[in-house]
């Protein structure tokens, strides 16, 4: 496993649209607090840290941009028979697909926000009501974001096993995590939403208290739901 | 041991309606060069795809080196070099390092050992050039290499010379047969260049809609494939107690006033002599045989029996 994640991490720190990621994203969270600064509520670190948690929107986003690195692109150019035809298990091949996604995206978010908060430290002042709790709430919401990140990994890995086209996957996956709330309100199901990735994205964003119990719950659930349906499907397909 | 490598036991492959492969059964033994002999859609490929993991056979059992348990499998696998369809790499990569990055992933051999196979197949020398921008024989090349590179003991590969210029068969086919010599390694090979095969092919076997038709030895289709010498004489008795008693290993019958010799060691010019210096009248002969090409074709146009 830890040689599949290794290799893994040695392709993409030669793949070109993996250092375009690593330049944009910080320039992204620079761009934010340039507008913090400008902005009527122009900012002092405080209120740097309480626009912080909107920087969580950003990885589920960019999710299938890293799964396009990690397994989208071995289905697109069918190196995947290589690993497999070696004798590699694929149950093996597909979690250390995953894990190097979820290591990705973790990688991303600790670069956005050590730039955002080093902008951010550099460009204001103090401000009041820096303290320990405030860090604490704001690296709770970062903590559970992972969790919420992690499930949609293996919602956006899942995608790709199935329509093995990464633009097709990349398309029902913002289909499937920005517009399944509109469509189960249509139906009259919204009772039904708050099961919803995209919900505990919102929770977790928004300014009221989140309930990270709940949310814990349905991101482990959503990833064991697609974690196996990905397994099944990985299992019963013909490669190359 | 293990000198069946490769068995497969009524293997069949569906694809909904469409059975690719139809019990099919195969035996390939250790030292062999096998060459796997069929049509388009034959179910060549589909069957050497099962072979490496990359397809489920629907039904029936496959073993190599003596295992057939999933986990048996797989370990018998990282013993197998394989080149099925089209060799697959990173477009972005250079040849080192889609090698590199396989050889980190298998956990297999050290750096040295994929400079060694890019060295074998004449890539040494391509630097950073990305994958995406090699010429299909320097893309069959690098599948080849990474075929090579963990010294497999068995070489799986489909239609491998595909895309290669004569220069590029011929350096191929050395490869081949240097690997088979000096390594002994085992090679299961598919291809339409039935030409190239007869070259290095030890055993034959004979695939069409799925099933295989035969399997036979490269002797055993020298000589079922061989010349076959007609001679036409005035008396076809005499000629042939003559030819008989002056030969011994010669293979003869006749019908009417024909010879039909299909084993013989001497030129023709020899017997054709030896009967007229024995009065025995020449009016015609006559060479008729049969390529690989040619067994093929009768082979699946039901010819089989009279080959």
């Amino acid at each position: 496993m830890l040689r599949l994640i290794h290799a893994e991490f040695y392709k993409i720190f030669r793949r070109p649209a993996f250092f375009i990621l690593l330049v944009t994203l910080p320039l992204l969270a620079i761009a934010l607090v340039l507008i913090a600064i400008r902005g009527r509520n122009a900012g002092t670190l405080t209120g740097a840290f309480l626009v912080a948690p909107q920087l969580l929107t950003y990885p589920a986003a960019l999710l299938p941009l890293i799964t396009e690195l990690t397994l989208g692109e071995e289905l697109r150019e069918r190196t995947v028979k290589n690993t497999i035809e070696y004798g590699i298990d694929r149950r093996t091949y597909f979690v250390s697909k995953l894990i190097s996604t979820i290591l990705l995206g973790i990688l991303f978010v600790i670069l956005v926000y050590c730039t955002y908060f080093a902008t951010a430290a550099l460009s204001m002042p103090l401000g009041k009501g820096i303290g320990t709790d405030l860090l604490r709430a704001t690296f709770s919401r970062v903590g559970a974001a992972t969790a919420v990140y992690a499930a949609a990994s293996a919602l956006s890995l899942f995608l790709l096993t199935v329509l093995n086209r990464s633009i097709w996957a990349i398309f029902t996956y913002y289909g499937v995590f920005y517009f399944t709330d509109l469509l189960l309100k249509v139906f009259k199901l919204g009772n039904v939403s708050k099961y919803l990735l995209s919900t505990q994205v919102s929770a977790l964003t928004g300014e009221d208290q989140p309930q990270f119990g709940f949310i814990l719950a349905v991101s482990a659930i959503t990833f064991v739901v697609f974690c196996i349906g990905s397994l099944i499907v990985l299992q019963r397909k013909d490669l190359a | 041991m293990e000198h069946k490598i490769i068995e497969t036991s009524k293997v069949c492959k569906k694809y909904r309606d469409f059975e690719a492969v139809s019990d099919l059964n195969i035996q390939v033994e250790k030292g062999s060069i096998y060459a796997l002999i069929g049509q388009n859609g034959a179910g060549k490929t589909t069957l050497l795809k099962m072979l490496c993991g990359l397809a489920l056979p629907t039904s029936g059992e496959i073993t190599l080196y003596g295992e057939n348990s999933p986990k048996g499998l797989r370990k018998a696998l990282a013993r197998i070099g394989a080149m099925v369809e089209t060799p697959a790499f990173l477009p972005y990569l250079s040849a080192k390092d889609n090698l590199e990055y396989l050889r980190i992933q298998r956990g297999s051999g050290n750096k040295a050992s994929v400079a060694e196979a890019l060295n074998f197949v004449g890539l040494n020398d391509t630097g950073t050039k990305c994958f995406g921008k090699f010429s299909l024989g320097m893309k069959q090349r690098l599948g080849l290499a990474l075929a090579v590179m963990d010294r497999t003991e068995l070489l799986i590969l489909d239609e491998p010379i595909n895309g290669l210029d004569p220069k590029g068969i011929k350096e191929f086919r050395d490869i081949i047969l240097r690997m088979n010599k000096e390594s002994k390694t085992t090679i299961l090979i598919s291809s339409h260049i039935l030409g190239e095969l007869s070259q290095i092919a030890k055993d034959y076997g004979f695939i069409d809609h799925g099933k295989l038709l035969q399997h036979i030895s490269a002797a055993e289709l020298t000589d079922r494939c061989r010349s076959v010498l007609y001679i036409e004489v005035d008396d076809a008795v005499r000629a042939s107690e003559l030819l008989r008693r002056q030969h011994n290993t010669i293979k003869l019958t006749f019908e009417g006033n024909i010879l039909r010799i299909s084993e013989y060691q001497e030129e023709t010019s020899v017997l054709t002599r030896e009967l007229m210096e024995n009065d025995i009248a020449v009016s015609q002969v006559r060479r008729e045989g049969m390529g690989l090409e040619e067994y093929f074709i009768h082979l699946i146009e039901g010819g089989a029996a009279n080959a």
